[in-house]
């Protein structure tokens, strides 16, 4: 907008000048016009390969969701700096998704119906881990339910109960948002633990224990409602251990710490039981049959 | 001569008029037409070349540079030939598929990772670079994201038998040398020391290399073979030149040759051949072997060994009269090259870091200790130290004996007092121990045990 307004001065200022200088004017008025919004990422003009045609058919047809493997800069933030997956990574990273978050909701009742009504249009692929200026790493994100970005794809191990975890805590954490995104969070979510949420950026000044004392599941789930939402489902979803931690009481305490632990414990049982009542008010899906079609692929 | 100007307006008014119709510019192309075909002229002059492209990547200021084969096609595919010799190989020879862009010009992206990536995540290597230039039809490409200081890379269109610049056989004989496990590299790098024996001049040369980043310190040389031949002949000279090198088929290159005068002999070396490589055992303890690798090799018409080693003729590690050696209590390691971090916390919690004080001047005469610095919740310091005799030094071997004294500065628990002599006794208390230095840093060095591979890494 601004460089037109600047050659239609132009053009008003030279036809005060002589005629002779119209000629060139009328050149420059005529030419084709300067569409800025050329697409400059063309990533979907290679032509196909075997693994391209994989994920067309498996994801895209059937789920309208495109997988990402390509590097595009816009994928991640301006100034972070990560690297692509290694193409070999790729089709085991979709079987992986495939096993441990697809095929779990299609095993449930209306839970294929709900996965192709809310799973993200875009899939992205990352090779490597997105470190933060805070100190902190990026370990996935989503776009407003438009985007589930994976990192550290490299560093793929199904074997490894850290990767797996990982990975697992990001695609269940983002595919939650889309929850409350669309239909809000569970009523009187945020005054279970209203006095627990720390301000802006400083969760990860908690260690675990201070954020179960708080009636958080996690130190990130201290960030706001919106991400205690998310992490409370996730962890349910993919932690073995999730009633042991943070249901379950301690018995006979007899220090402070103790008894804290189980307030917190309580807590995260009350936000715990919105969600799963909010879970089958809304989308009609049970998360308790959905945590054990995931824990017995998990094993 | 008023109507004259008149109907040459209406002439150029006519004109412009008509120009707008569809037989004036109608063949200027749009945008999108211009960047197709500019995308389509750089994507045609990468697949030209009948044996694609060779590019001398300097993956960073500080590093030595990496000879890189490129073989592009029309599909989106680049077949990338390399000498790095790490991921289990996987960059040797690896296709990956790459795009032509539009953003801050044209730009080349190597879509899903390989060697440019690796260099990216661990070298400040770049995967994505924005076309420059052509210089004679060959394009010139910068790095995208490195403001401060864009890596140029030049592609020169390669020729047939420039796959046997690729040496994979030294590259991978040469990690074999690698004293260290893949973790340890992740904190100190690739370094390694090397004898470069001059046979037919009776002298040797003692080189460490950093083998990821290709830089190299040419340390000393000495007249002599074996340690003792050294000691005894006790000719030596300090070189400290520090250089990158290329790997160039069997060929180590410096960047910045080095000279040298000893036993009466001017020596200058550029470059240096390398072939049979022999994985052999030596020992630097009494009792104790350690696997090293052993090259012969050539420079010019003369023959050479080139030996992974532990030894070298001098040291810089010298007295620090202003403080003291430092590093966190990370710093310590053990024979697998695990940190004994937790040991030392389990008997100092607060630990802030380990000392070596190296002719520290007190009032009482110059003080030669090593041990830890505690600093408690209240920000006070207190010092565990065991103090030892001036060290002696044979070449870059330190040998330690400690007086039995200690410099404590608070009422030392039996625990904590045991727990000095424990920890200081892993890395001295076999008396000798090796003084390495890093190719490309001069304040940092290693003190290695060779007597149980324990090692304790210092910082001036």
């Amino acid at each position: 907008m601004t460089i037109l307004y600047k050659i239609y001065s132009t053009q008003t200022q030279k036809l005060k000048l002589k005629s002779w200088a119209l000629l060139p004017l009328f050149l420059v008025a005529c030419y084709p016009s300067e569409d800025l919004n050329v697409p400059v990422k063309d990533a979907d003009s290679i032509p196909a390969t075997e693994l391209d045609i994989y994920i067309q058919e498996e994801f895209i047809d059937k789920y309208d969701m495109a997988i990402r493997y390509r590097y595009v800069d816009n994928y991640v933030n301006p100034g972070e700096r990560v690297a692509p997956p290694d193409i070999d990574n790729v089709r085991p990273m979709l079987d992986f998704i495939e096993d441990f978050w697809i095929n779990p909701y299609l095993e449930i009742e209306n839970g294929e119906a709900f996965f192709k009504e809310h799973v993200p249009p875009e899939i992205i692929f990352l090779g490597g881990l997105i470190y933060n200026s805070d100190g902190t790493v990026t370990l996935g994100t989503a776009d407003a339910g438009a985007r589930i970005t994976f990192t550290n794809v490299n560093g793929i191990n199904p074997e490894d109960e850290s990767w797996v975890s990982q990975q697992l805590n990001v695609v269940y954490h983002e595919f939650a948002h889309t929850i409350h995104q669309r239909y809000k969070l569970p009523a009187s979510f945020e005054t279970i633990s209203p006095s627990g949420y720390t301000s802006s950026g400083a969760w990860f000044t908690l260690t675990d224990e201070e954020a179960l004392r708080r009636g958080f599941v996690s130190p990130y789930a201290t960030s706001n409602p919106n991400e205690d939402f998310a992490e409370t489902v996730s962890f349910f979803l993919f932690d073995k251990g999730f009633y042991e931690n943070y249901i379950t009481l301690e018995e006979d305490c007899t220090d402070i710490d103790c008894e804290e632990r189980n307030e917190g414990r309580k807590k995260i049982n009350q936000k715990l039981n919105a969600i799963i009542d909010h879970y089958e008010k809304v989308v009609a899906i049970s998360l308790e049959e959905l945590r054990a079609a995931i824990q017995s692929r998990l094993g | 001569m008023r109507k004259l100007l008149v109907y040459i307006t209406i002439i150029f008014i006519s004109l412009g008029i008509f120009s707008c119709g569809d037989d004036g510019v109608k063949d200027l192309p749009t945008v999108e037409e211009r960047v197709s075909k500019a995308k389509d002229s750089l994507i045609t002059a990468l697949i030209a070349p009948a044996f694609g492209w060779k590019i001398n990547y300097q993956p960073d200021p500080n590093s030595g540079s990496f000879i890189i084969l490129m073989k592009f096609d029309e599909d989106g595919n680049v077949n990338i030939k390399s000498d790095v010799y790490d991921n289990d190989g996987e960059f040797l020879d690896a296709t990956i598929t790459y795009r032509i862009d539009n953003a801050h010009g044209l730009e080349l992206i190597l879509e899903t990772y390989g060697v440019f990536h690796y260099f990216f995540e661990f070298y400040n290597g770049e995967f994505e670079f924005v076309l420059l230039d052509y210089i004679d039809n060959n394009p010139v490409f910068q790095s995208k994201s490195d403001f401060s200081n864009p890596t140029i890379l030049s592609f020169e269109p390669a020729a047939e038998n420039d796959a046997e610049l690729l040496n994979n056989e030294i590259t991978k004989n040469l990690k074999k040398t690698l004293f260290h496990s893949e973790q340890l590299k992740q904190l100190i790098g690739s370094n390694v020391y090397y004898q470069l024996y001059l046979i037919d001049k009776a002298i040797s040369i003692f080189i460490t290399l950093d083998l990821d980043l290709r830089t190299a310190k040419i340390l000393n040389a000495a007249v002599g073979e074996s340690i003792e031949e050294i000691n005894n002949t006790n000719n030596r000279v300090d070189i400290s030149h520090k250089t990158n090198y290329t790997i160039e088929g069997e060929a180590i290159v410096f960047n910045t040759p080095f000279n040298f005068t000893l036993n009466g002999q001017s020596i200058l070396i550029s470059e240096f051949e390398l072939s049979n490589f022999q994985e052999l055992t030596d020992s630097f303890c009494d009792g104790q072997t350690l696997n090293i690798g052993k090259f012969d090799g050539k420079i010019g018409n003369e023959s050479i060994t080139f030996t992974s080693t532990l030894y070298s003729a001098g040291t810089n590690f010298t007295p620090i009269s202003d403080g003291s050696y430092n590093v966190n209590s990370i710093g310590i390691f053990d024979n697998q090259d695990e940190t004994l971090q937790d040991m030392i916390t389990a008997i100092f919690p607060d630990v802030a870091g380990i000392q070596f004080y190296f002719k520290f001047p007190l009032s009482d005469g110059d003080f030669y200790g090593v041990g830890l610095i505690v600093v408690n919740n209240s920000g006070e310091a207190d010092f565990f130290l065991r103090e030892f005799a001036p060290p002696t030094f044979n070449g870059n071997q330190m040998n330690i004996t400690f007086t039995g004294q200690t410099l404590i500065t608070r009422e030392p628990t039996v625990a904590e007092e045991q727990g000095l002599i424990d920890i200081t006794d892993l890395v001295f208390g076999s008396g000798q121990v090796y003084v390495l230095e890093f190719a490309g840093d001069d304040d940092g060095f290693e003190l290695y045990n060779a007597c149980n591979n324990h090692k304790l890494f210092l910082f001036k």
